[in-house]
């Protein structure tokens, strides 16, 4: 009896001992150095006969033809492991000199999978997308459209929801690329400054998870940034890229952003508006702060939305031809005109949006919310409602109030 | 017996609360928006109402007879023969169930965290562990849940809460969902995850005065019920039902969506899974140990410790006999609703013979053997 419990002791303790090593999750264990940490994607239309230079790595010339004329060329940004400058004192040690912090690699792939794998037989190090934070797609793969591409980064476990996403007119390979001599990481610097737009009000925050959200809403059509290069070595945000049913239909100017969230209510205040007053000349006002309530009633059958903004805004300039401006009443003239400005450029945006049939408001998502019966009769499928919101009627008020006026008077 | 060796109505709540919140919390919010889409959380509140109807009925039975488990005052109710069977067929059930729970989480954590260590590996750990706790007399057994508790709770409604900030309100509008919206094989998938706070009668004989039973399972009831809707309600209010259809794991994808304000933690899932590791050893605890329980009952045999390590192999056989998660999915659907028959069913039917026979257990008198022995 007595030997028994002792080998029974003996037994749970190297039972504990061999427990405890597969704590430590060595299984598993990748060194940081051994990874190829993949920082931003860009995807791209692959050119013309690339089936026929493509390496075959996941399957056979013949058995990926029908895929053929849809190729795309994926462009990875890949981060070479202890040379990523790490905050301000990163980038003090001058003595790598020149050395790239990233690395660029291009190839052909049917799927991005395919181009994945392709990528992988080139490259020494497990490719990994724990730290991908920025997706580049041109626009031409986005009117063809995004299911495949959500596919993909919805089953990877390593993607982040809070990955951006954005849409591009160059190619997005070249975006890879950019970096102002301020910032040694493309991406880093894409991010950052997606980052800060939507801190200044410049962009709403919109990653991979909102996109995704919205995609899949029935009474809502997604939108993501849209982007350009200038002068070589800079980014501009361009509007927005509005999509329906995950295929990209149609892009706006910035200002339209501004009118989004304005009607959105999105703060803080971003943009800046420039119009004519009658009889004063032309002023510049800022939007500091936004507020917006939508309604959506049926009328005769039809949605009916009614839009009330209220924006706080702050005079930042006075143009010619007359010179000054200081009393209430020119002030309460500026208000008018940009109430004008504001519900026009709101209009042009619904406008624009119920031609290309993509709410990226979200109307049917009230209307679906408050009108359970009314939604159950006529909406089937996202189309349904794409289709009704292309002739649903609105009203606009805005209202605003300029605050105000800065340091100067006349 | 010894006064300090009563499991006190605290405790038991506490058995009650981490034995529900298991492995399904991460597909819970998939299961409720699936059918009923904007919906859920009122799926959830069915749900909840099933399994608080099939506990009402085990702890009033355990009133009634406050010196025995099921498993014995079954026998006496409805008779030997027929209560052999059904005691057999509960602790076949428990095995099942456990080894459905043990695979789902063998599943989340080689898709999700290890993504090399094979399921099989996982799946040996975790009940290795399982059976290491289940081999405790039952006064340790309730120790283990009452400790692992605070860890559970805190940080998992923490990082609920913190989600909420994400949060779009249209997504839970209309309440009573959008047509189509069925209510039915949700609530009764959701009632099913409640399914191991059975330990409840095998815990009621061990209690000083088993009448203030009624009161620990209201609160074990409301406190865990109370964590699944909110995590319902966060998940479909952060991402909308028809985004939730997308994600296998939406409890999981919430916590990977969630920031820490200030960029401090940019995402949520490492903490949330050792939360989760922890709700699912103790749940699985818990459902192994009323099957070897019921085994110990059907074989006639007082060596509790020799069946906890007999079923191990058996567990990890009907583990691993689902080819994928899909599959998987399937037969924990099957198996939960299958299993509410049982579980709520037959204590219903003895219930009623009892009351029909006027069957009474002995009044909780001064020394309850029941329990002690293992």
């Amino acid at each position: 009896m007595g030997i028994l419990a002792k080998c029974k002791r003996q037994i749970s303790l190297m039972l504990l001992v061999l427990l405890v090593l597969s704590l430590t999750g060595c299984w598993d264990r990748i060194e940081i150095e051994d990874r190829a940490l993949i920082l931003g994607i860009g995807i791209d239309e692959a050119e013309e006969g690339a089936s026929s230079t493509e390496d075959l790595t996941t399957h056979s010339r013949e058995e990926a033809a029908p895929l053929d004329n849809r190729m795309i060329r994926l462009t990875a940004q890949i981060a070479v492991p202890g040379r990523i400058p790490l905050g301000p004192g990163g980038n003090g040690g001058s003595a790598e000199g020149k050395e790239e912090p990233v690395w660029v690699v291009s190839v052909v792939g049917h799927t991005i999978n395919d181009a994945m794998n392709n990528l992988q037989q080139e490259i020494a190090d497990p490719r990994s997308l724990i730290h991908l934070r920025v997706i580049v797609v041109n626009e031409n793969v986005a009117r063809r459209g995004m299911d495949d591409l959500n596919d993909y980064l919805r089953r990877n476990q390593e993607v982040r929801r809070s990955t951006w996403l954005l849409i591009t007119d160059n190619k997005a390979a070249d975006l890879m690329g950019v970096a102002p001599p301020l910032e040694r990481v493309p991406t880093l610097y894409l991010l950052a400054m997606l980052e800060k737009a939507a801190d200044m009000g410049k962009f709403p925050k919109n990653s991979l998870s909102n996109y995704w959200n919205s995609e899949s809403k029935l009474g809502q059509n997604a939108y993501l940034p849209y982007v350009s290069i200038r002068q070589k070595e800079n980014i501009l945000i361009k509007g927005l890229a509005y999509f329906n049913s995950n295929k990209l239909v149609g892009t706006t100017t910035p200002i339209e952003i501004g009118a989004y969230m304005a009607a959105k209510g999105f703060n803080p205040g971003g943009y800046t508006a420039m119009y004519n007053v009658p009889g004063i000349g032309f002023v510049t006002i800022r939007a500091t702060e936004r507020q917006s309530s939508i309604k959506v009633d049926i009328r005769n059958g039809k949605p009916h939305a009614t839009i009330n903004v209220r924006i706080q805004a702050e005079l930042a300039e006075k143009y010619s031809p007359k010179p000054g401006m200081d009393d209430q009443e020119e002030l309460n003239m500026a208000e008018r005109g940009f109430n004008r400005f504001v519900k026009e450029m709101i209009t042009s945006l619904l406008e624009k949006t119920q031609k290309d049939k993509s709410d990226i408001i979200g109307f049917g998502e009230i209307v679906r919310a408050n009108n359970r019966d009314y939604w159950h009769k006529h909406i089937r499928d996202k189309n349904d409602w794409a289709l009704l919101y292309s002739n649903m009627t609105y009203t606009i008020h805005v209202s605003s109030d300029i605050r105000r006026v800065g340091m100067k008077v006349d | 017996m010894q006064a300090s060796s009563h499991i006190t109505e605290r405790q038991v709540g506490a058995v009650v609360i981490s034995a529900i919140i298991g492995v399904g919390i991460l597909a819970l919010p998939r299961i409720a928006a699936e059918e009923a889409n904007t919906g859920a959380p009122l799926v959830t509140l069915l749900g909840i109402g099933i399994a608080f109807i099939g506990l009402l009925l085990l702890t009033l039975l355990g009133i009634r007879f406050p010196r025995e488990s099921i498993f014995e005052y079954g026998q006496r109710i409805i008779g030997r023969p027929l209560a052999y069977v059904f005691n057999t067929c509960l602790a076949v059930f428990f095995i099942l169930l456990t080894a459905l729970a043990v695979r789902e989480f063998g599943e989340v954590i080689t898709s999700a965290v290890l993504r090399r260590t094979p399921t099989e590996v996982t799946i040996i750990t975790m009940m290795i562990l399982v059976v290491m706790a289940t081999r405790q007399k039952l006064l340790k057994f309730t120790y283990f849940h009452v400790f692992y508790l605070p860890f559970i709770l805190v940080p998992g409604l923490a990082i609920v809460l913190v989600s909420l900030q994400n949060a779009e309100l249209l997504n839970l509008q209309p309440i009573i969902g959008n047509i189509p919206a069925r209510y039915g094989k949700g609530a009764l998938t959701i009632a099913a995850l409640f399914q191991p706070a059975f330990i409840v009668t095998l815990l009621i004989p061990a209690m000083q005065t088993p009448k203030k039973a009624i009161k620990s399972f209201l609160g074990g009831i409301f406190i865990s019920g109370t964590l699944y809707m909110l995590i319902v309600c966060a998940a479909v209010a952060v991402f909308g039902p028809h985004e939730i259809n997308h994600l296998m794991w939406p409890t999981l994808e919430l916590a990977r969506a969630t920031t820490i304000p200030g960029d401090t933690l940019e995402r949520l899932d490492a903490i949330f899974i050792i939360v989760w590791v922890v709700s699912v050893f103790t749940s699985l605890a818990a459902s192994y140990y009323i099957s070897i329980n019921g085994a110990q009952k059907v074989f006639g045999s007082q060596d509790h410790r020799f069946i906890s390590h007999f079923f191990l192999p058996f567990v990890f056989i009907l583990a691993m006999i689902p080819k994928s998660v899909f599959s998987l999915y399937v037969f924990v659907e099957i198996v939960g609703i299958i299993g509410l028959a049982l579980t709520i069913g037959y204590p219903f039917i003895l219930l009623i013979v009892a009351l029909l026979r006027k069957v009474r257990g002995e009044p909780h008198g001064n020394s309850s053997e029941v329990q002690e022995t293992d």
